[in-house]
């Protein structure tokens, strides 16, 4: 029996143009109930514009969106109460503490009583409730802007670019509230250049090249389609560390792995699988950063 | 509604928390004050006055008087009061006499004639001459006529203004420029709302907004509201300090301020939504700056006014001002001023609207 997944968005054929220039052209993707979905990109390859019209600061020119089962354009105000957005910018109010910025946006979304503590609690700056904002590091700003995407409970969360930069604390916190959220049924949509964090929390990935979607899929099955796996093997020959790649698919790399083990001291050996970056370039001809 | 005030009660702490928008805000309002106060309260009394004597030559000399005794004569007892002293200029001609008047170096003109048995005196006065100025120039000219021939003139005195007639009353500097500090408040509120819109566009914290429920009209009326709080306040609050809600003035003085405060902010609006940081804002508001603030010198020397004034915005809001303050005028003077004030300041939030809509979607 199939089992029919919650569609939380759904786009149908969207495309923008800035001055004549096509930024995302007829785009059409979903995203189920509790997925996460990595959007994968170079900088100016259009993921930015599509998010934009995703959360309502955009109206694609064509196509069609649909957040939580409504339209976009007619029901934005609708959606935006359910979504929580974190943007690549550190667009908080400096002069403000991390409390205010907390209360002031919750009381946008009509909340009174925010656990603010709570919140602030997740991601680690319980003890700043009360610190001006300007006084945060990068990765402090990163953590409150995510607490800020989670004021109103989101049913569906929009995160660009979330651990660009940070501190591997930071970024390792705000890996676990993404998990976290992900298991209790939020649905992320998450941009990045970044193919490590995309293979670690995404359940799809999307790239794009150019404004368009160049292939969307789970990270297993881009690697089993466009990847090749390959025994690393270093060895001691002459005094010097020798390295030697085999394809796990040759049928030779039996009896070469069993000679190399006969014959020579070995340094190491591993298996060695394609990185979401290697498919990228292998599809686009283009590196991510 | 809710949110608009959300949005406005976080615009009002971050701007006191902005120590120089506070200070450009507040302690400046505080400084006119004392500038005002330290003001004299009183005018330069020495009445400067030029003559022109078309007299024949044999007539002078049966008066016998030269112009150094005519002066001696004149000045005779104002030696204990200095201020109240008469200086005279003597015009060669009668395009001297008026030049002088025109310059502002004389207060008044005479041109005494004595061709027939009876004297004329002409009596010259340029625009910017106040009523009793005038009046006691007369007086010193019939005083002239008296030393000349030593008997009362039977003379014709008439008087001529010299460009616009603005008939007024001889008003101490710091009077007027009361004017002039309430413009100053407004056009510094300019770089206060500005910078909030700026700071919310560059920073781009608008867009974290805009990505709630807020729409973007609620987010501009948000604006609206703090601007006009502020620009309103502090112009009431200099308005207190300067001492001029009178009675009779405070209901025509309160709806100007609250009209001039919506002018300034739609005009911030643009200057705002087109600048992408403080340095920017200041920068680019010298020139529009400067175009607002010259209605309110031309208060101060209306000399300097032309008619290109009532292209100026703030016309409508200075000229109200300076009727109220400074001439005791009523609301049912300056009721279109009222009218065109609020259309420019409708019509300048609506580009601001526009800009600001292009610039965040």
């Amino acid at each position: 029996m199939k089992i029919m997944v919650k569609k939380e968005i759904m786009v149908d054929g969207i495309s923008y143009s800035y001055n004549n220039k096509l930024a995302v052209n007829r785009i059409s993707f979903e995203v189920g109930q509790g997925e996460a979905l990595g959007f994968l990109g170079p900088n100016g390859a259009g993921k930015t514009t599509i998010l934009k019209m995703l959360i309502g600061l955009l109206v694609p020119q064509s196509g069609s969106i649909c957040v939580l089962g409504k339209d976009i354009v007619k029901q934005r105000e609708e959606i935006q109460s359910g979504i929580g957005v974190c943007f690549e910018e550190k667009n908080l109010y400096e002069d403000m503490s991390a409390g205010e910025n907390l209360t002031f946006f919750a009381s946008l979304f009509g909340i009174k009583n925010l656990n603010v503590d709570g919140l602030l609690e997740r991601v680690g700056l319980s003890a700043k409730r009360k610190d001006r904002v300007a006084n945060f590091s990068k990765g402090m700003k990163q953590r409150l802007m995510i607490a800020r995407a989670l004021v109103n409970k989101p049913r569906v969360l929009f995160l660009d670019e979330p651990t660009d930069g940070l501190d591997p604390v930071s970024a390792e916190t705000i890996r676990d509230i993404i998990v976290e959220e992900k298991v209790k049924g939020v649905t992320v949509f998450l941009t990045t250049h970044d193919m490590m964090e995309a293979d670690k929390l995404s359940d799809r990935v999307a790239f794009i090249n150019e404004g368009k979607i160049a292939v969307l899929d789970t990270p297993d099955n881009l690697k089993h389609q466009f990847g090749r796996r390959v025994l690393k093997v270093r060895y001691y020959l002459d005094g010097e560390v020798k390295e030697e790649e085999l394809f796990l698919e040759n049928q030779q790399t039996a009896a070469r792995v069993k000679e190399i083990l006969e014959k020579y001291r070995v340094f190491d050996m591993h298996t060695e699988e394609a990185t979401l970056e290697d498919i990228f370039i292998q599809l686009t001809g283009r590196k991510l950063a | 509604m809710r949110r608009v005030f959300s949005i406005a009660g976080k615009d009002l702490k971050l701007i006191f928390r902005n120590r120089f928008i506070a200070v450009i805000s507040f302690l400046l309002i505080v400084f006119y004050g004392v500038v005002y106060h330290l003001l004299p309260k009183s005018v330069d009394e020495t009445y400067k006055i030029g003559f022109y004597l078309n007299l024949k030559k044999e007539t002078v000399r049966e008066l016998s008087l030269s112009r150094i005794e005519i002066e001696k004569k004149l000045n005779e007892g104002n030696d204990k009061n200095k201020q109240e002293a008469i200086k005279i200029y003597w015009a060669n001609s009668l395009a001297d006499l008026k030049k002088l008047v025109l310059e502002n170096k004389v207060s008044a003109g005479v041109r005494l004639e004595l061709k027939e048995a009876k004297p004329n005196v002409t009596f010259y006065v340029s625009s910017r001459t106040p009523e009793e100025i005038t009046q006691a120039g007369e007086m010193i000219a019939r005083e002239i006529g008296y030393t000349l021939a030593g008997y009362r003139l039977p003379a014709d005195f008439k008087a001529t203004i010299i460009g616009t007639d603005m008939v007024g009353r001889q008003i101490p500097l710091r009077d007027k420029m009361r004017v002039l500090l309430l413009s100053f408040v407004f056009l510094f509120e300019l770089y206060g709302v500005g910078n909030l819109l700026s700071e919310e566009v560059f920073k781009k914290t608008a867009y974290a907004i805009l990505v709630t429920p807020a729409t973007l009209t609620e987010f501009i009326a948000a604006k609206a509201i703090t601007g006009v709080i502020m620009a309103f306040s502090e112009g009431f609050l200099l308005a207190i300090i300067l001492n001029v809600l009178k009675t009779e003035i405070i209901f025509s003085l309160t709806l100007f301020l609250a009209l001039g405060a919506f002018l300034i902010v739609g005009i911030a609006f643009i200057m705002g939504a087109l600048s992408r940081d403080f340095i920017t804002l200041v920068m680019s508001s010298i020139i529009p700056f400067v175009i607002l603030i010259f209605p309110s010198l031309v208060v101060l020397d209306p000399g300097l006014s032309s008619p290109l004034l009532k292209a100026i915005p703030t016309y409508y809001l200075i000229e109200p001002l300076n009727g109220f303050l400074n001439y005791g005028a009523k609301f049912s003077e300056y009721t279109s001023s009222a009218f065109v004030l609020f259309l420019f300041s409708l019509a300048f939030f609506f580009f601001g609207f526009l800009i600001l809509k292009r610039r965040l979607v």
